[in-house]
C-alpha cells in the first residue's frame, strides 16, 4: 500500500520565498525519496469538496480563521495519511489529533514578542504572545511530537508551553549549493558590486524585527563598507537611493548562493531567530557571520574564534550592539588573517552540523522513520494522543 | 408529563414576528381565548423581511398588519400591539425591546407569559427567548412558557389543541404574504408536528409542546435541559477552546485599548481647546486691565463688573486645568470635568 504523508501549512510553499517554505520543499524531496506520496495543504488549497460553511470555531483573529479552515478539513481525509507534519501553530485546529502528528517549531511566538515587545504596540504583542503563542502554539504541542529546529527553540517550546518531549532536529543546508565559489570578482561583476570593495551583506525580510533599525545605524558609521541589501517579502526598504549600497529584492535560492559568496562578511542583526537559516547559509558558504546570540549563532558562534564575531545580547541595550558590530566590522576589514579565520572555521563548523544529510537522518529518525526502506506503520497513538 | 398549562387570566404572548403566534401556539392561544382568558398579543418586529413578488411593489409591513390583524380576530385574541421593530435585526434593538417588554409586563401583570424557545433557529426567535428569561429573573408574578416554531424544543408540557386545531389552520391561512404564498404547506408542516407529540401522550390529537418555567433557571441549568444533562468535560475542553478563549480575550482586550486610544486622543483635544480658550482669557483680561491704566481713571462700574466676570471665569479654568492635568486622575472624570468648562466657556459670546 502507498505510502502517504500530508504538511499542514500556511502558505503555498512553491509561491513564497521563506525559511518555512524552503524548509517545506526540503522536506518533501525527502519524504518522497522514503516512498512517501505527500499532500500538502495550507489556507488557499484545503482537501477537496471541503465545505468552509461548516468548518468552526470561528476567530476573532482573521488569520487564525484561515488556519482554523485548514486544521479542522483535515479531519475530513486524515485516514488516508500514516501521518502529518505541521509547521508551527499552521495545523492548531486538527486538535485532538487521530493520526500520528508532528509539529515543525522554526521558533516560538512567546518568546518572539517578548524579544520585539518594545518595537511593537501592545496590541500586537498581546496578539503575537497570547492567541499565536500560548494559545495556537501551545495546542500544537498537545498529544502532538514537537521537533524543533534548534536547542534553543527546544527549550523556549518546553520553557513556555510546557512540551514535553521535544527532539531538536537542528535544520541542514544544502551545501551542494551553498558552498565557497571561486572568482569572487567575476561573480561581483554579475551584480554589479565593486570589485575590490568591503562588502557586508544582510539577507532578511525588510522588517522592525529583523532590526532594519541597528543596521541603518551600523550602515551609517561603516562608510567603507559596501553594502547588499538582500530582500524577502517584507515592507518596502527606503535605501534604494543610498551610496555604497545595492538592494536585490526576490531572489532565487541559487542567486542567494552566489551573492553570498561573492561578499566578505553577513551581518545578521536579528532580536530574534529560531534557527537563522541566513546565517548558516553564510558559514556554509565561508562567509564570517556577525550576529547576536540568538537562534543557531548562539552555538555556532560560541566557540574561538568565531565568538569573536558574536555580538552581546540585546539586553545589554541597542547601542552596545551597534557599537560592537561597527568595532566586529572594522577588525574584520582591517585585519585580512582573522577574516580567512573565521570564514575558514565557520565553513568547517557548518559542515560539520548543518550538513543536509545530517538533517534528513536525523529528521527521519524523529518521524520514527529509522531507515528509507523501513515502514514507519510502527508509529501509535498513546491514549491521550502524543506519539508513541 | 404535564398536559396543560397553569391556569390564567391574563396571558400575553410575545411573538419575534407576525404569525409565530399562530404557527406556534396558535392553538393554546385559541383554547385560553375560549376558557375566557384574556389573551394579549405582542409582536416585536415590523416584519418586512420578506422580499417582495416579481415586478409588483407592496408595502409589505402593512400587508403583514393586516394579515396579523386578522390571524388576531380568529384566536380570540383581545388585546394587540406591536413594537414595529425591524425585522431580522432584532438582535441590534436588545435593550430597547428589553425595556418595552419590561415596561409592558410590569402594566399588564400577566400571569402567563408564552414566549418563542431559546433554541429556536432564528436569531429575532432567540433574542426574544433570551430577553423572556431576563425578565423571568427580575419580574415577578407570572410562569414563562416557551413555545416551538422552528426548532424542536425539549418540553415538559403538552397542550391537546385537538378540539381547536381548526381555529390554528384558519389563522395560519390568514398569514398569505407572511407565509411566502403557501399558508397551506405550513399548516400541514405544523399540523404533523403538532400530531408528531401525540407518540408521547399515547393517544392521537394535535398537541403544542411548551417548556414551563415557574422559577428562574440558571444557565448551567438550560443547558442541561437543552441537551438532557450533557455536562462539559475537562477533556471536552480541548486546547482548541483554549485558543478560541484567548481569541475572544485578545479581542477585547485590542478592542478596549483602541477605545482608550480615542479617549486619549480625545483628552488631548480638549486639552488643546482649553489651553487656547486661557490664553485668550488672559489677552482680555490684559486689555482690561490696559484700559484702566489708559484712562488713568477708576473703572466705571461696567468695566468693574466684567473685570469681576473675567477673574472669576479665569479662576474657574485654572481650577478646571488643576483637574485635568495632576497625574493619577481618572481619564473619564477629567474629561468630562473638560468638557463641562468647555461648554460653559463657548456659550458665552466673544462680546460679552
Amino acid at each position: 500500500m502507498q505510502k502517504r504523508c500530508a504538511i499542514l501549512t500556511s502558505f503555498d510553499p512553491y509561491a513564497f520565498k521563506g525559511g518555512i517554505e524552503t524548509y517545506t520543499q526540503q522536506m518533501v524531496d525527502l519524504l518522497q525519496r522514503s516512498s512517501y506520496e505527500v499532500d500538502i495543504y495550507h489556507t488557499q488549497c484545503l482537501p477537496e469538496g471541503t465545505d468552509t460553511n461548516l468548518i468552526g470555531p470561528s476567530f476573532h483573529s482573521p488569520f487564525l480563521n484561515s488556519l482554523s479552515r485548514v486544521g479542522q478539513a483535515f479531519y475530513r481525509v486524515d485516514h488516508l495519511y500514516n501521518f502529518v507534519i505541521a509547521h508551527a501553530f499552521f495545523g492548531f485546529a486538527y486538535s485532538p489529533p487521530r493520526i500520528p502528528t508532528f509539529t515543525i517549531f522554526h521558533s516560538t511566538h512567546a518568546q518572539y514578542a517578548e524579544a520585539n515587545r518594545e518595537l511593537f504596540s501592545q496590541e500586537w504583542y498581546y496578539e503575537v504572545k497570547y492567541l499565536f503563542g500560548l494559545g495556537a502554539e501551545y495546542a500544537s504541542t498537545i498529544g502532538k511530537r514537537v521537533i524543533a529546529v534548534s536547542d534553543a527553540v527546544a527549550r523556549e517550546a518546553t520553557a513556555h508551553y510546557g512540551a514535553i518531549d521535544v527532539v531538536s532536529v537542528v535544520t541542514g543546508v544544502d551545501q551542494t549549493l551553498f558552498s565557497p565559489r571561486p572568482d569572487k570578482k567575476g561573480l561581483r561583476d554579475q551584480f554589479a558590486i565593486p570589485r575590490d570593495a568591503f562588502v557586508g551583506v544582510f539577507l532578511a525580510r525588510w522588517g522592525v524585527d529583523k532590526a532594519i533599525d541597528v543596521l541603518q545605524e551600523v550602515m551609517k558609521t561603516t562608510p567603507d563598507v559596501f553594502w547588499v541589501l538582500i530582500l524577502g517579502t517584507g515592507e518596502p526598504c527606503p535605501l534604494h537611493e543610498r551610496p555604497n549600497t545595492k538592494i536585490i529584492e526576490n531572489v532565487e535560492r541559487n542567486e542567494v548562493a552566489t551573492i553570498l559568496s561573492c561578499a566578505d562578511f553577513l551581518f545578521h542583526p536579528s532580536r530574534y531567530e529560531g534557527f537563522g537559516l541566513a546565517v548558516a547559509e553564510a558559514l556554509s558558504c565561508g562567509l564570517p557571520v556577525i550576529a547576536p546570540p540568538v537562534g543557531i549563532a548562539q552555538s555556532l558562534l560560541a566557540l574561538p574564534p568565531l565568538h569573536a564575531l558574536q555580538l552581546p545580547s540585546y539586553e545589554t541595550g541597542t547601542q552596545q550592539v551597534i557599537n560592537a558590530a561597527v568595532e566586529t566590522i572594522t577588525r574584520l576589514h582591517r585585519d585580512r588573517d582573522f577574516r580567512h579565520a573565521c570564514a575558514h572555521h565557520g565553513q568547517r563548523v557548518a559542515a560539520q552540523t548543518l550538513s543536509l544529510p545530517q538533517w534528513e537522518h536525523n529528521f527521519l529518525a524523529a518521524l520514527g522513520i529509522a531507515s528509507r526502506e523501513e515502514n514507519p506503520e510502527h508509529l501509535s497513538l498513546h491514549q491521550d494522543g502524543a506519539v508513541a | 408529563m404535564n398536559t396543560d398549562l397553569p391556569p390564567a387570566k391574563r396571558v400575553v404572548v410575545i411573538a419575534p414576528h407576525p404569525d409565530d403566534e399562530s404557527l406556534g401556539c396558535g392553538g393554546t392561544i385559541a383554547r385560553f381565548a375560549k376558557n375566557g382568558a384574556e389573551v394579549r398579543l405582542l409582536v416585536v418586529s415590523d416584519g418586512a423581511a420578506i422580499e417582495e413578488p416579481d415586478g409588483r411593489h407592496e408595502d409589505i409591513v402593512a400587508v403583514r398588519t393586516q394579515e396579523l390583524e386578522a390571524a388576531t380576530k380568529i384566536l380570540g385574541i383581545q388585546h394587540l400591539r406591536t413594537l414595529q421593530l425591524p425585522d431580522g435585526r432584532l438582535t441590534h434593538h436588545e435593550a430597547q425591546i428589553h425595556t418595552a417588554l419590561s415596561d409592558y409586563l410590569t402594566t399588564v401583570q400577566p400571569d402567563l407569559v408564552l414566549a418563542p424557545s431559546l433554541i429556536d433557529g432564528h436569531q429575532d426567535h432567540v433574542i426574544v427567548g433570551r430577553i423572556a428569561l431576563q425578565l423571568l429573573r427580575t419580574t415577578p408574578g407570572w410562569t414563562l412558557a416557551f413555545y416551538e416554531v422552528l426548532a424542536p424544543l425539549r418540553f415538559n408540557t403538552l397542550v391537546d389543541i385537538t378540539d381547536v386545531a381548526s381555529i390554528k389552520e384558519t389563522a395560519i391561512r390568514c398569514y398569505q404574504r407572511s407565509l411566502f404564498q403557501q399558508p397551506q404547506l405550513f399548516w400541514d408542516a405544523f399540523r404533523a408536528l403538532n400530531v408528531a407529540k401525540s407518540a408521547f401522550v399515547h393517544h392521537s390529537g394535535l398537541f403544542e409542546a411548551f417548556w414551563v418555567l415557574h422559577a428562574p433557571p440558571s444557565d448551567h441549568e438550560i443547558i442541561a435541559w437543552a441537551t438532557y444533562g450533557f455536562q462539559p468535560s475537562h477533556n471536552g475542553q480541548g486546547p482548541l477552546q483554549r485558543v478560541k478563549d484567548v481569541d475572544d480575550l485578545v479581542f477585547a482586550v485590542q478592542e478596549k485599548m483602541q477605545q482608550l486610544a480615542n479617549t486619549d486622543q480625545q483628552i488631548h483635544t480638549l486639552r488643546s481647546e482649553l489651553t487656547a480658550a486661557t490664553q485668550k482669557l488672559q489677552h482680555q483680561e490684559t486689555l482690561i486691565a490696559a484700559l484702566q491704566l489708559a484712562s488713568n481713571k477708576s473703572a466705571t462700574p461696567a468695566q468693574d463688573s466684567r473685570a469681576e466676570c473675567l477673574t472669576k471665569e479665569t479662576s474657574l479654568f485654572r481650577q478646571c486645568l488643576e483637574y485635568v492635568f495632576p497625574p493619577g486622575s481618572s481619564r473619564r472624570s477629567a474629561l468630562s470635568v473638560v468638557k463641562r468648562r468647555l461648554t460653559q466657556y463657548t456659550s458665552k459670546s466673544p462680546n460679552e
